[in-house]
């Protein structure tokens, strides 16, 4: 077997002894350690990239065992878009904390956890999305959901530890109703790997109602993971009491992650109609989503909720894939390419976002949206890092965002299901009324007093670059349109061992 | 009714006994020991369900499963409980929904 086709491991492997290494590094190492790591694995990223590109998407079996008794890892054209977009947001984050957490800091938050936590975190994100199995599926989420709570109670204050109680509590729900949908399914089937699940449901057989409640679970679980209304109760606090670089990588890629998950197992595990009704619910919350966290964001007075927020809506356009499934090939190749389209350019304009976010709480010494007057002339660069992700945001040409929307609006009324298509430019109003109330509030005078620039301030130029590659994602949608197209997701892409 | 039915819709019971706990009770211990509640209810279920089998003889991954589960339960708990004693010392605060005294708003 060739070193290429050892990346899916390599680059669970390369974050995992990252994080043991940052453990044991001392308090000067543990950072250069962890940007060492993000590099490497930016590279592992790009490579595998390139593989499925190349050659297509492959199985690799863990241990040599093999499904159905071992665990296979899949390498497919939408995980390996996803893990380059772990891999990208994951390296500006690391760049991004190594300023924003003070080395000779005595109170630096969690006494340089934050590094093994976040590396953590990178690996349980990459096992998440090559994972092909169901049940291993329940392992990553817990990894992810472990190291999140650790990564947002970080403050170790009263707000943080609050909201990072109740995370943990969502978590723990989420992670019960998954295991006994598990149970059900695998009682029902015998069976765990995703692909061989595919074909033992699409043949149907006297477990199939069991087998339909254990995938209702299994859903209804990671629908509570990926904060969809009006299982989203938990995100904003959690969120936005997170200091800066974990909330964007919070926001930007742990809901990411889990909604990878609920695409594998809605659209690449379960023929289309199994479930019934699932489909359409899915779509019906997403829609509502995009309406609902609109509204919230807009009457927000703390920056960092109102970012968090916004992420609730943007999360509801990623919905809008589910009732589409079973519409035919050309329809699905669109609208799933719309989505991972939208989930690419979202990670990347939000974590620059929270970041210009963060930056501009930190410059003013509050979060109160009200009292950011005139930042526009005091800190032009973050004020711009605003705006351009906020273009991204509304879906305006030439924002990944528009190219997004276009596809699944196209796709949509190609279906004759037009009410997506509505959905999805209300949100695109409701975006753009969020975003310009901000933008006012910061364009306006006079100045309100403003602390001077500390180091992380210094890396103003990092979000705005996140922001501007949102901005010119859609230039990036034939690469991933065409990653969309190589592997199971569409039911025309078989894997090969 | 075969022992391994029993076994089952018991352990549904204990799971949605659980549910309530973790989703009703406010008291942060209360809420831990739901999960760890819900947990049980699955794991009896796993159980139960890996003897369904044609031959009678019992089926190992749900065993595996089962253990996995444990690990991962006995993670959540400790990070719980530990969120909460913390949580306690800084607030005096038992209960999530009631508003720490000194909360600064940031």
């Amino acid at each position: 077997m060739s070193l290429g086709a050892q990346l899916p491991a390599l680059l669970v492997l390369a974050p995992l002894a990252a994080s043991a290494l940052t453990f044991i590094a001392g308090r000067n190492v543990d950072r250069y350690v962890a940007l060492g790591c993000a590099v490497v694995n930016t590279a592992l990223a790009v490579a595998l990239a390139a593989r499925v590109l190349d050659v297509g998407a492959w199985r690799y079996e863990v241990g040599g065992w093999g499904a159905p008794l071992g665990i296979d890892l899949v390498a497919d054209g939408p995980a390996a878009l996803f893990v380059l977009l772990v891999a990208v947001v994951g390296l500006a984050v690391t760049v991004f904390a190594t300023a924003y957490f003070h080395r000779d800091d005595p109170n630096a938050y969690g006494n340089g956890h934050f590094w093994t936590l976040w590396m953590f975190m990178w690996t349980s994100l990459n096992g998440l999305c090559l994972t092909g199995d169901a049940f291993n599926v329940y392992v990553c989420l817990e990894l992810v959901g472990i190291s999140a709570v650790g990564l947002a109670a970080l403050k170790g204050d009263a707000r943080a530890l609050r909201a990072g109680a109740r995370y943990l509590f969502a978590n723990m729900l989420a992670a019960m109703t998954y295991l006994l949908g598990v149970a059900l399914l695998y009682s029902a089937t015998a069976n765990l790997d995703m692909a061989m699940l595919r074909v033992v449901l699409a043949e149907g057989g006297p477990g199939e109602s069991g087998a339909a409640v254990g995938i209702a679970l299994m859903v209804a679980a990671l629908v509570l993971k990926t904060a969809l209304v009006p299982a989203h109760f938990w995100l904003p606090s959690a969120h936005s009491a997170a200091p800066t670089p974990v909330s964007a990588a919070l926001s930007a890629l742990v809901v990411k992650g889990t909604y990878f998950a609920l695409l594998r197992i809605v659209l690449g595990m379960t023929p289309p109609g199994f479930v019934p009704g699932l489909n359409v619910l899915l779509g019906v919350l997403g829609a509502v989503a995009i309406i609902w966290g609109s509204i919230q964001a807009l009457l927000q007075t703390r920056i960092k909720q109102f970012v968090a927020y916004s992420t609730v809506a943007q999360i509801g356009y990623l919905f809008i894939v589910f009732p589409l499934a079973g519409a035919g090939a050309d329809v699905m190749s669109l609208a799933l390419g719309g989505v991972l389209l939208h989930a690419a350019t979202h990670g990347l304009a939000k974590s620059g976002l929270f970041m210009a976010a963060g930056s501009l709480m930190d410059r003013f010494g509050t979060d109160d949206l009200n009292r950011m007057r005139g930042a526009a002339r005091t800190a032009p660069v973050l004020t711009m890092t605003v705006a351009l992700a906020g273009v991204t945001m509304m879906g305006l040409p030439p924002s990944g965002g528009f190219g997004s929307k276009f596809q699944l609006a196209t796709a949509s009324i190609s279906t004759g299901q037009w009410w997506w298509a509505v959905a999805l430019g209300l949100g695109g109003l409701l975006a753009a009324a969020y975003m310009f109330r901000v933008l006012a509030i910061m364009l306006s005078g006079p100045a309100d007093a403003l602390a001077p620039a500390d180091a992380a301030i210094r890396l103003e130029w990092l979000p705005l670059g996140l922001a501007l590659a949102a901005l010119f994602f859609v230039f990036a949608a034939p690469l991933v349109n065409e990653l969309a197209a190589i592997g199971p997701l569409l039911a025309s892409g078989a894997v090969t061992p | 009714m075969s022992t391994y039915l029993i076994y089952a819709v018991g352990g549904a019971l204990i799971f949605s006994i659980g549910t309530y706990a973790l989703l009703a009770q406010r008291h942060i211990m209360h809420k831990v020991i739901g999960a760890n509640i819900m947990g049980s209810g699955i794991f009896m279920v796993l159980i139960a369900l890996g003897k369904r089998t044609p031959d009678g003889v019992t089926d190992p991954v749900p065993q595996a499963m089962v253990l996995t589960g444990i690990v991962v339960t006995v993670a959540l708990t400790a990070l719980g409980l530990s969120i909460a004693k913390r949580y306690y010392t800084l607030t005096g605060l038992d209960d999530l929904d009631q508003d720490p005294p000194a909360c600064d708003g940031r």
